[in-house]
């Protein structure tokens, strides 16, 4: 178990925003318009890094999340809201 | 002749190399130039600039609405009561609480009288937001949000009353008021929002009463020239009598795409007004241009309005209302690290 510099961030407009890692939920905050941001100094990774995220939006809006783990891009995701206006999905990575 | 025409080829030969390892020059520089101010702005700016957009552009003819996106800020004009609105909030994902505020400024007379004239009749708007997120967090269809409005509206403008002494005739007059509404938003699925909301605040008859412009003549006359100087001054007024009354505004609000239109934005609304016991309503319709891959911020939209359906029988003219919305953005660029 080690400890790594995790930095997520999540760009579009969302009602709901839920982003787990390692079970725990990353609060994100809107910096700017589009884009959620929050960056962690010091957090425990069990590899893999488990990531559940869950995101509920409008119809035709781009979605996006990177996680940069010590700075390095270590998964990201993009999609555009259907009709239903939701998204949810899980993933593993090896740090 | 053969002189004359080897002495042209050679300068034509020389002149096309000279310009052309000039060009070749300058256009190097340039690059050069070019390679190093997107560097320098790679070190100095993490990103660029995005536009800031986002908050509620679905609003009535008088800028309200039930509709509340608890998203960012946005600066808009609107043309049909001439204000311009900055709004902000403040929102984190885990938190079930945001807040955030809104500032608006506008003229009583139009935005006409903005652009035509430097006498207008001022008012402005700020208000405090606290708001309530994801109330339906575990459906996958539904979602929603309340939002409470509690503010402050203040504006100033002149009376005429011709009954009054001559220097009492035009009366500088001020209303404020506190106001506060309760909205609850509900989404269903990815392209449905429905929006209701109740509130409360002093109100006046301000826009039922006549228009007025008075004329003040003023003549100087200086003896010692033996000249007089006449001057005007336009005053803008209202004449009628004027009251103040406590309202309760209702609003309902709903918000639609039609499935596989991603570019069009449908916004119905009903508005209600009980004031002393008295019951007005009318209702609008709105189509909206919304932008790509942003659909919850607008181009432009056009509004049709009914103000008061108790007053179509006095003509259908008289109380329908056309009302374009124009949205501005504006963007910062900020340095993450």
């Amino acid at each position: 178990m080690a400890k790594y510099k995790t930095e997520v961030s999540l760009q579009g407009e969302f009602t709901t925003i839920d982003v787990f890692l390692e079970g725990i939920e990353i609060p994100l905050r809107e910096v700017n318009d589009n884009d959620y941001y929050k960056l962690y100094n010091e957090f425990e990774i069990i590899n893999p890094l488990n990531i559940n995220v869950r995101l509920k939006g409008w119809v035709g809006m781009k979605w996006k999340i990177i996680i940069k783990v010590e700075d390095k891009a270590a998964y990201t995701k993009s999609g555009v809201f259907d009709n239903k206006g939701f998204v949810t999905f899980t993933a593993t990575k090896m740090i | 002749m053969k002189k004359l025409l080897l002495l042209i080829v050679i300068t034509s030969t020389s002149t096309t190399a000279f310009s052309q390892n000039e060009l070749k020059s300058i256009d190097t520089s340039l690059k050069k130039i070019d390679e190093n101010v997107s560097k320098l702005t790679d070190e100095l700016v993490k990103e660029k600039a995005e536009p800031y957009t986002g908050q509620s552009l679905f609003e009535d003819r008088k800028g309200s609405s039930a509709i509340f996106f608890p998203f960012g800020g946005t600066f808009r004009l609107n043309t049909a009561d001439a204000s311009l609105k900055l709004s902000f909030v403040n929102r984190v994902s885990n938190r079930k609480l945001f807040y955030g505020f809104e500032v608006s400024g506008k003229t009583n007379d139009g935005i006409v009288s903005l652009i035509s004239k430097g006498d207008i009749s001022p008012g402005a708007k700020v208000n405090g937001i606290v708001g309530l997120q994801e109330l339906f967090h575990t459906s996958n269809t539904l979602d929603g949000w309340l939002v409470l409005k509690i503010g402050y509206e203040g504006s100033s403008f002149k009376l005429f009353n011709s009954d009054s002494s001559f220097a009492n005739q035009i009366k500088k007059t001020s209303f404020n008021t506190l106001t506060s509404s309760f909205s609850f938003n509900l989404k269903s699925g990815g392209n449905k929002l429905f929006a209701a909301s109740i509130g409360y605040q002093k109100a006046n008859n301000y826009d039922d009463l006549d228009d007025l412009v008075l004329t003040d003549k003023t003549t100087i006359v200086d003896t010692t020239s033996n000249t007089s100087r006449t001057f005007e001054k336009t005053i803008k007024t209202k004449i009628g009598d004027y009251k103040t009354f406590d309202q309760i505004p209702l609003n309902l609000d709903f918000f639609w795409v039609p499935n596989n239109t991603n570019r069009i934005g449908i916004y119905h609304y009903w508005r209600g007004k009980i004031t002393n016991g008295d019951f007005r309503n009318g209702f609008g319709t709105g189509l909206y241009l919304l932008k790509k891959n942003k659909p919850l911020s607008s181009i432009a939209g056009v509004v049709f309005e009914v103000n008061d359906i108790s007053k179509l029988k006095d003509g259908f003219g008289k109380n329908f209302t056309v009302n374009f919305i124009v949205g501005f953005n504006f963007g910062f660029a900020k340095k993450n690290n």
